[in-house]
């Protein structure tokens, strides 16, 4: 295996580390979604769409991961022949969404985490608490599309 | 909405409320602000009778319980989705015909309540005193037991860190004769059986008292703890059987469930009806209310005020002011109020945005789930929703925009080319041997991603200029033309200068010099006209105002996420379909195939129609209605039947 190679699956677990962001705010949003249901079990639903909102950051870091790991030839068993300069391109394309994807996913978490306590005293404003964690998550999305960019102008 | 003024005789109010109620078009206003004045307090007083109004409430709330308690005994098959059934006056009647059976059932019920909540919280004392017997279970004296004549036991407690051996030697420094048994343990206390001569009493309770013992509460149990804990027991599996026995009364009950539902929607009205009456003025004779009507349905509240023989004044708001706002749109247009009822509704003085922007919802929504599989599955279970229950309200309005968004979500899923993600092409190649691809019929995002960007900004654009025209046309509705010019048109024409400018040099002759005069004088408007309009410090204003393309520039590429959304859904797709193919051949492997396929795409479904919804509604929110949109209006809200279990409609002729 080459060091081109070993560098790219670098880059690949560094996307797919924006799940540990995604996994703190779904945690953070589940512990107050937790609280308002003990209070009142019919907000059940309303909580969940909340809790899931700082998921998505999780996936496009698997996102990343897999159309790198999809390049290089890891999934179909026979890796390429990469340069180390190739594999360090890679790399660079995990980048944008990992970072991003676990601090914007934590700061989404709390968000939501707000919204849910927004519902529990106002239950017909889920719109708006919605729209509070989607503007945490807008940066998610566009560390997604500059991951992505990167990754579509590299040739193998 | 028009105003509404009327004047009637007392004998005919029951009359009229009812027909009004009927009708569900006139929302009664509060006449408080009325009885302020002395014009009004001389003639008339504040109708309406509030212990009428609290003796209904009570009555439903008891009612309310005891349908709680059937649904939660009832062991039937509850529906997926409850919703309103829809009957005729005729039968409404019918079932409610024998209102003695249904009085008496209801108050039969009550009782059995009553005699539940008493065994329920009977039993939650016998299991808290379990609770605090469970330490002594080792200890065998009889709970009573005080001592003898010389003798003092006492039971009780201290903190789990307090030292016992310490104790009884400190004791025994001052006491002639005692015993310390530790009964039990546990994290936070000690249990301890302590004796001593009555004659140490003082010396021995002070040594206790600095470790902290306090004497264990057993109130009047006697006998052994073994014992007391045999017959709570007992007694316990007694109450449970007894609570089993009443539950099961209410179970039973579910045969009566319909009959009590409509007794609770009659209460309902009533009630609604009582409370209306707060909202009137009165004489002896007479009452006087106001209120709004929907304009279009004028006429029917004027036939049954005439029919009535009352008093009415029909008069048009002022221009200034603040009607309650019902949104009246075509039935297409409808299910797109959702994402406006979700803000807020327009103030009386704005124009309702939902057939502006539903038809870029449409298109978004669409573009960011784009395929054909997914498409297929949200508009059939969405329709199929709305042909098999009666939905009502906001949730009809959603499920049916959903399943409009479903149809969008399949044409650009043609466009682009997906169907759950790349499965065909996945199952061809890896079962058959032979790739099979479906040709997208319009390009591949996956492929050439920036011209997906490109049509995303220049769609976004199209949004945006759009919601600044809404602006403009407020503005020269309210007769501010200038406004108009210095906060849209100057900018249109700025940022039509730029675009031009910077990327439409090739696209026709001359295209570049247009973009440069353009942008001049827009830009020449956006900081001249505050020169001559502002005062002060104002005139400089525009310089900054300039500085607002930045503003411009993240409203744009925030529809980026388009693209990036649409990915997201099409790639994970991609990723579950690469994951089953990976098994290779045979059955197993098929099996393997369908159960990945199932479970991925149901995930990927459910958590990118979740942030399709979101990220859709998000764009309106954000980017369209930030350009003009203010919101805050006050929904209508009529005097109707706002009944829970039937909505009972007018007789078929």
């Amino acid at each position: 295996m080459s060091l081109g190679l070993a560098l790219a699956v670098i880059g690949a677990a560094i996307a797919a580390c924006a799940g540990v962001g995604s996994g703190i705010g779904v945690g953070i949003a589940g512990e107050a979604a937790a609280g308002v249901v003990a209070e009142d079990p019919n907000k059940f639903g309303q909580t969940l769409v909340l809790q899931a909102l700082p998921g998505t950051q999780g996936i496009y870091g698997l996102l990343i991961a897999f159309l790198i790991l999809q390049k290089i030839g890891m999934l179909g068993g026979s890796p390429a022949d990469i340069t180390w300069m190739q594999g360090l391109y890679l790399l660079a394309c995990g980048i944008p969404i990992g970072v991003v994807g676990i601090f914007s996913a934590i700061a989404q978490g709390k968000a939501a985490a707000a919204g849910i306590m927004l519902i529990a005293k106002r239950p017909g404003e889920l719109a708006k608490g919605m729209v509070y964690a989607a503007m945490v998550e807008t940066y998610a999305v566009l560390a997604l599309l500059v991951s992505f960019l990167m990754y579509n102008a590299i040739a193998l | 909405m028009s105003k509404l003024s009327v004047i009637g005789l007392e004998s005919d109010k029951s009359a009229l409320f009812d027909e009004l109620m009927d009708l569900g078009v006139v929302e009664l206003n509060d006449v408080s602000d009325k009885l302020l004045s002395e014009e009004w307090t001389d003639i008339v007083k504040r109708d309406g009778d509030e212990d009428e109004v609290s003796a209904l409430d009570a009555r439903l709330s008891e009612v309310q319980t005891i349908l709680d308690m059937i649904s939660r005994y009832d062991t039937a098959k509850k529906p997926l989705i409850s919703t309103r059934q829809i009957v005729t006056r005729k039968e409404y009647e019918a079932v409610l015909a024998d209102d003695a059976k249904i009085e008496k059932e209801i108050t039969e019920l009550n009782h059995l309540y009553e005699e539940w909540n008493e065994k329920k919280s009977e039993e939650n004392v016998i299991v808290s005193t379990q609770a605090s017997l469970m330490p002594w279970m080792s200890y065998d004296l009889p709970l009573e037991a005080a001592g003898t004549e010389s003798v003092r036991i006492s039971c009780g407690v201290i903190p789990a860190v307090s030292d016992v051996q310490q104790m009884k030697e400190k004791i025994a420094e001052v006491s002639n004769a005692s015993e310390i048994t530790l009964i039990s343990k546990d994290q936070e206390q000690q249990y301890l059986s302590v004796w001593y001569m009555k004659a140490d009493e003082e010396a021995v309770q002070d040594v206790l008292k600095s470790y902290g013992y306090a004497p264990a509460a057993f109130k009047e149990m006697t006998g052994t703890a073994q014992e007391n804990m045999t017959r709570l027991n007992e007694r316990l599996a007694k109450v449970q059987e007894e609570e089993k026995a009443l539950e099961e009364r209410f179970a039973g009950a579910a045969a009566m469930k319909k009959e009590v539902q409509y007794y609770y929607d009659r209460l309902i009205m009533a009630r609604d009806k009582a409370k209306a009456s707060e909202n009137l003025l009165k004489t002896k004779k007479a009452f006087y209310f106001d209120g709004w009507v929907i304009s279009k349905r004028k006429a029917d509240v004027e036939a049954v005020l005439k029919e009535k023989g009352c008093w009415y004044e029909f008069t048009e708001p002022d221009k200034d002011e603040d009607t309650p706002v019902l949104l009246e749109n075509n039935s297409i247009i409808t299910p797109f109020e959702t994402v406006t009822d979700l803000y807020s509704l327009p103030s009386s003085r704005e124009v309702d945005p939902t057939p502006i922007f539903s038809i870029f919802y449409f298109i978004f929504f669409g573009m960011m789930f784009a395929d054909m599989g997914y498409g297929l599955i949200l508009s059939i279970v969405c329709f199929a929703a709305l042909k098999a229950f009666k939905l009502e309200g906001l949730f009809y309005k959603l499920v049916k925009m959903l399943a409009f968004c479903g149809i969008s979500t399949f044409i650009w899923g043609a466009l682009f080319g997906g169907f759950f993600g790349n499965i065909i092409t996945v199952i061809s190649g890896t079962f058959f041997g032979h790739e099979i691809v479906i040709k997208p019929l319009w390009f591949d995002p996956l492929s050439d991603p920036m011209k997906m960007l490109v049509f995303s900004c220049v769609l976004g654009g199209v949004h945006l200029f759009l919601g600044m025209g809404v602006k403009a046309y407020l503005l020269i509705r309210d007769g501010k033309i200038l406004d108009a010019i210095e906060e849209v048109f100057v900018w249109y024409a700025f940022l039509l200068g730029v675009v031009l400018l910077l990327f439409c040099g090739g696209f026709f002759p001359g295209a570049t010099t247009l973009g440069k005069v353009l942008a001049i004088v827009g830009a020449a408007g956006i900081v001249g006209i505050p020169v001559f309009r502002g005062k002060g410090i104002g005139k400089l204003l525009g310089l900054w105002n300039l500085y607002g393309c930045t503003g411009y520039l993240g409203d744009v590429l925030s529809y980026s996420r388009l693209l990036a959304l649409g990915l997201a859904s099409a790639v994970i797709a991609q990723v579950f379909n690469a994951l089953g193919g990976m098994l290779g051949h045979g059955i197993v492997a098929i099996i393997g195939f369908i159960l990945i396929a199932i479970i991925g795409h149901v995930f990927n479904f459910a958590i990118n129609a979740l942030g399709t919804f979101v990220h859709a509604s998000r764009l309106q929110y954000v980017e369209f209605f930030g350009k003009f949109y203010e919101g805050g209006g006050v929904p209508f809200k009529p005097f109707k039947k706002n009944t829970k279990y039937v909505n009972i409609v007018k007789e078929e002729k």
